[in-house]
């Protein structure tokens, strides 16, 4: 202690006016550090998920493209490789004459399931192709399908096409043939359906497919792992061209997935 | 009082040791030194009746340990080459002001004064930093940001206090205020300081930094 002085009103004054300055200049450096730091935590958390949406976008891409190339080298080889193998050894067949009337009865049954094996396997190298299906169109490509559905007996399919049919781009036209290829293949696996009805509805700039089956439907918190995946890829595939995947179902109500492409929309985003 | 909080402070510190970053185990190591240095200086001082030797020592040893702690706080590689450096200053005034300023015998104030103004310095670096990586973690919650605030607080108010003692001084009056009021200042220091080893986690930091 210097000595036992107290301060007067004007010292006083001096000492409260600096202290109360001091802290209020304090006190509003804190309160703005935090505002500006809750603002960027915000404005960092939109960027950080906007990089992952991209990221996740560009990782879909890469992981449909490289499908696409696993499919063209499968249907490639089913063409030109199996396919060209089972002609030959069909022909091998139909030069042979000389033999007993029942093994040429056997020979000619052979011959005709050989003849059957080579159209599924055309089919199929068809439908696995990107480039048969960009050159036939989506709706064209889905007919197919359903013809080969309903010649197969399993299931009865029904094709519908609303609206005039313009083309939705190569890329787009090929994720819709994928997930329709997905959904059927769901529908044959799980459902037990005995109807599948497919909708192709084209309004200008907004395009929807519908396919609905009459099959036992599921509750979503009872998926099995392969099933659930399998659902997460008919939505995935949907955003990778922008569009929206609706999946409808319940138990004993069957299953409706429907996807929504608003070409507006996207044209919007895009300018 | 004042060595109950200090000790109160060092508790969590030691017993979450394992659990801290590098910046907070170095924060432990100075509050316990601090509560080992006030403990001492109290004997020092009954025994020599001066214990300003200590302070003088002390003054530097408490700046590098706070030094060290925001060393590795920062992550920008150049800052840290300069609180390195600023370490060496210190050191070096310090000889200074023993030989040219203020005698062994005397009170260190050119040295802690120079260092409240490096804390600020050090503080709002540490702000920058934060504002440019933030983290997802609330403000609230992150233990570098009560530390760094308290420091803030702590090296500013202090600041304050040491322009009121020379104003008091000069005019002539009654100090005790002061003296209450820097002992105030401390207690909440070193009571935000435990606070902060109390919330500090190495594995939230380390993700904390991956994240920003």
């Amino acid at each position: 202690m210097v000595n036992g002085a107290l301060p007067n009103s004007g010292e006083l004054y001096v000492v409260l006016i600096s202290t109360t300055v001091f802290f209020t200049f304090l006190a509003g450096f804190i309160i703005y550090f935090i505002v500006l730091y809750q603002k960027r935590q915000v404005q960092n958390k939109a960027e950080r998920e906007v990089l992952e949406g991209n990221f996740k976008q560009e990782f879909l891409k890469a992981r449909l493209e490289m499908q696409e190339q696993t499919f063209a080298h499968v249907s490639r080889e089913l063409h030109d490789n199996i396919n060209q193998v089972l002609s030959f050894v069909k022909l091998n067949l139909a030069m042979i004459n000389d033999v007993p009337e029942p093994q040429q009865t056997k020979l000619n049954e052979n011959r005709e399931l050989i003849a059957h094996v080579i159209t599924d396997l055309r089919d199929l190298s068809k439908s696995l192709s990107f480039e048969h299906i960009t050159k036939q169109g989506l709706v064209k490509t889905i007919e197919n399908e359903v013809n080969k559905l309903n010649k197969s007996g399993l299931i009865e399919a029904e094709l519908i096409v609303k609206g005039d049919v313009y083309p939705l781009g190569e890329q787009r036209e090929l994720v819709l043939f994928r997930i329709f290829q997905e959904v059927v293949n769901n529908t044959m696996k799980h459902s037990g359906a005995a109807l599948l009805n497919i909708c192709l509805e084209y309004i200008p700039e907004l395009f929807n497919l519908t396919i609905g089956d009459d099959g036992v439907g599921f509750s979503a918190n009872s998926l099995d792992h392969s099933r659930g995946s399998g659902l997460m890829n008919i939505e995935n595939r949907a955003a990778v061209i922008g569009a929206v995947a609706k999946i409808d179902s319940s138990p004993g109500n069957g299953c409706s997935v429907n996807v929504n492409l608003n070409l507006l929309q996207q044209k919007i985003s895009i300018h | 009082m004042y060595l109950l909080v200090l000790l109160l402070a060092t508790i969590p510190g030691l017993a979450r040791y394992k659990k801290l970053s590098k910046a907070f185990r170095i924060l432990t190591i100075l509050i316990l030194c601090t509560l080992i240095s006030e403990a001492t200086k109290k004997v020092y001082g009954k025994i020599y009746h001066n214990n300003m030797p200590q302070a003088h020592a002390w003054a530097v040893i408490e700046f590098s340990l706070f030094s060290l702690t925001y060393y590795f706080l920062v992550i920008d590689a150049r800052i840290k080459r300069l609180i390195l450096f600023i370490i060496g200053g210190m050191v070096v005034l310090e000889i200074a002001n023993v030989i040219f300023f203020e005698k062994l015998t005397q009170f260190p104030s050119l040295i802690l004064e120079a260092s409240h103004i490096v804390y600020v310095i050090y503080a709002v670096t540490l702000f920058r930093q934060m504002l440019l990586s933030p983290t997802e973690q609330s403000l609230f919650k992150q233990s570098l940001f009560w530390f760094n605030i308290n420091m803030l607080f702590y090296a500013t108010t202090m600041f304050l206090n040491y322009a009121l003692l020379s104003y008091f001084i000069e005019n002539k009056l009654d100090i005790v205020p002061l003296v209450y009021f820097a002992l105030v200042i401390n207690l909440i220091f070193y009571i935000v300081i435990g606070i902060s080893l109390l919330m500090d986690n190495k594995k939230a930091q380390i993700s904390a930094v991956n994240n920003g």
